[in-house]
């Protein structure tokens, strides 16, 4: 028996480009977001590098309200900014698929998200104490459970159902989304929360410039000046369901998750594997499970982190998969910085966008493309008509993972 | 849907490399977790020839923790704190990230499927089986080795103490790996997994006192701890494979209950 069709019946996010998908899609139409050190309000550093950062509140009213209505004692000053920024995604999410928290209480809602920063432990000042022989208040510590944002922000919604936090680095928001596909199919819940989310951090900051991967300039993805990625923050994440659920309810259709694959590179810790093959295994595998062909294909947003290894390890894979095919690939990251495990979930979100609106416009900054890029993006003053409703939104990540989707976009 | 076996499960309590010394070549910038998940990893894939016949990309990891590799993060942050901005160690920060080890179990043994790293505050380690259980079930891989690590850290182990109102909790760190097949493989049938959290206090999560486990057969008292879930549930496997063939085991927590069965045993 065929797995049952699984449906996007919402979509939300937050990040430089916008806090709502409407905003997204206001700044796509017009002005592009400025980068800029990290602002003071949110830690001092000396880390000068450019980032893209959501607004500094991240919670909207609505999403505030719940908060501020949880009985678990969570406030905006003891859970970490991701955490905030997967549930106003969250909120976003429900909203546009016509769902409340309170009248979903009696489902099984699975929340299956992404992140880096978010399962870290990032009270700094408690270690910087705690080293130095201090004992301060356990405070922290607890807080730290609390970074767990798949369970956290399922309770402060006050939702019942599995939880997993997908912690496969910069792929974790598309892997997250792939494990939810299967919640679904083999019918563990009735719809899942799933994407993904991180907030900025000094440790990451200081992790990804130590590496040499951080461009003082706005990243250029595939444009042949690249000189790396600027950090950005945000959630992205969709509301899934079963297409038979959905219509039963009278959902609206944003679109449908129809296949993911994923592949390993076995090659580097940190380094794609410069013939991309994880990538390509990746590809073939959610083609396989969405049963497309690459004909079928009208849209690629690629993961361009604007790196020389990345963008070069993935136009490879994908000439690998496409051959002389040539379907519009762009890179949001342009607009939002790298997200690290949001990124999946924004990129996700982002692709069905493109996909309802049926074009999209080139990566911005990627002015003179790289000549030595085997597959060859659209550039920043191109566009494109996309030919059907189907797209790929792709992640590669350290630890040589690799995650695609296959998105079908339904028009309004 | 496939059946899934388990063909071979290792534990591993600490880093002995005397059975697989040619590992430590590929392990020498690694961190104690990314050793733990190799050796529990060879553990099991030297039980089984798979890796002779097998295509890289039929072969996923799956691999579940409660807190990572978190004395790596703090390593970080010490380089951070000691060195200054702009000279944190970069080989620390990429063995911070969650995924590493099961990064490093794919290049080490050259496994090319779906590489899964999950992060849950109660049964990490069953809720990677129930994953890799799943993606064999519909096919989507042929065989998966899926590990449970846990390494200590001081700051939670003084954390832990301080909260219980005595001394630092003893450090634990170990690993436990599952090598399942989908399919009609030889190995005790993988039979239903129930992973079901809910939200807790976080004294629950760090202490774990309140954590018990019950099985078909007796199973050897463990200290609390998060690994003492994937060392439980190991043992049951292992009993019930030398025995009946058939049986269970289940967690009770205040964070909520999980549970597995195994059997019948199937012989090729």
């Amino acid at each position: 028996m065929a797995p049952p069709a699984i449906a996007v019946t919402g979509m939300g996010c937050i990040s430089a480009a916008g806090a709502t998908l409407a905003a997204y899609e206001q700044t796509v139409a017009g002005t592009p977001p400025g980068c800029a050190p990290v602002p003071k309000w949110l830690f001092d550093t000396a880390f000068t590098f450019p980032v893209f950062m959501a607004r500094k509140d991240p919670l909207s009213p609505r999403a505030r309200q719940i908060l501020a209505a949880n009985g678990l004692g969570l406030t905006e000053d003891t859970v970490h900014r991701t955490v905030l920024l997967a549930l106003e995604a969250a909120v976003q999410a429900l909203d546009q698929a016509g769902l409340q928290p309170e009248g979903i209480r009696d489902k099984r809602v699975g929340f299956s998200l992404g992140t880096t920063v978010g399962c870290g432990f990032n009270a700094e000042s408690y270690y910087a104490a705690w080293r130095q022989g201090k004992r301060p208040d356990l405070a922290p510590v607890l807080a730290y459970y609390h970074a767990n944002i798949s369970a956290t922000v399922q309770a402060l919604l006050g939702l019942q159902g599995p939880v997993a936090v997908v912690t496969n680095a910069c792929a974790s928001g598309t892997d997250a989304i792939g494990l939810a596909k299967g919640w679904l199919e083999t019918d563990r819940c009735d719809l899942v929360l799933a994407g993904g989310a991180d907030g900025m951090s000094r440790i990451t900051c200081n992790g990804f410039s130590s590496l040499l991967l951080a461009d003082a300039q706005p990243c250029r993805p595939y444009d042949v000046s690249r000189k790396g990625l600027n950090l950005g923050e945000g959630a992205g994440i969709l509301c899934l369901e079963k297409e038979q659920g959905a219509r039963r309810r009278n959902a609206p259709l944003c679109g449908y998750v129809r296949g993911y694959g994923a592949g390993s590179d076995a090659y580097h810790p940190t380094a794609p594997h410069p013939q991309g093959v994880g990538m390509v295994i990746a590809i073939n595998k959610a083609l396989a499970t969405a049963a497309k062909t690459i004909q079928d294909i009208s849209f690629i947003n690629g993961h361009g982190t604007g790196t020389a290894a990345n963008d070069l390890a993935e136009t490879t894979a994908l000439a690998t998969v496409f051959g002389r095919q040539q379907v519009p690939l762009i890179s949001t990251k342009p607009l939002t910085g790298h997200t690290l495990g949001a990124a999946g979930g924004l990129e996700a979100v982002f692709t069905l966008a493109a996909l309802r609106q049926g074009r999209v416009k080139g990566s911005v900054r990627c002015l003179d493309i790289d000549p030595a890029l085997p597959y060859k993006p659209l550039p920043e003053h191109a566009e494109a008509e996309l030919t059907g409703p189907y797209g790929i939104s792709q992640s590669l990540a350290f630890g040589g993972g690799n995650g695609c989707l296959i998105l079908e976009a339904v028009h309004e | 849907m496939n059946e899934v076996s388990v063909v071979a499960s290792a534990l591993v309590a600490d880093l002995d490399f005397s059975g697989a010394p040619h590992l430590l070549r590929g392990l020498r910038r690694a961190d104690p977790f990314i050793q733990l998940a190799t050796l529990a990893a060879h553990g099991v894939l030297e039980q089984s020839s798979i890796l002779d016949h097998c295509q890289p990309a039929e072969v996923g990891i799956y691999l579940g923790t409660t807190t990572g590799p978190l004395q790596t993060n703090f390593d970080f942050l010490d380089t951070l704190f000691d060195d200054g901005e702009g000279q944190a160690s970069p080989t620390l920060f990429s063995h911070a990230v969650h995924n590493a080890a099961a990064g490093y179990v794919s290049r080490l043994f050259k496994l090319q499927g779906m590489a899964q790293t999950i992060t849950l505050n109660g049964w990490p380690f069953l809720a990677a089986l129930l994953e890799a259980k799943t993606a064999l079930a519909g096919g989507a891989l042929s065989y998966a080795v899926v590990l449970g690590v846990e390494e200590s850290c001081p700051l939670l182990d003084e954390a832990a103490g301080r909260l219980a109102g005595g001394q630092p909790r003893l450090p634990q760190r170990g690993a436990v790996a599952w090598l399942l097949a989908g399919g009609h493989q030889a190995g005790l049938l993988l039979g239903e997994i129930v992973v079901d959290e809910v939200y807790s206090g976080e004294e629950h999560l760090l202490l774990r006192h309140q954590e018990t486990f019950s099985a078909t057969l007796d199973l050897p008292l463990l200290p609390p701890g998060p690994l003492a879930p994937c060392f439980s549930v190991t043992h049951a496997l292992q009993r019930v494979a030398a025995g009946s063939g058939q049986g269970s085991w289940q967690a009770e927590a205040p964070f909520g209950r999980a549970r597995c069965t195994f059997g019948p045993q199937k012989k090729q």
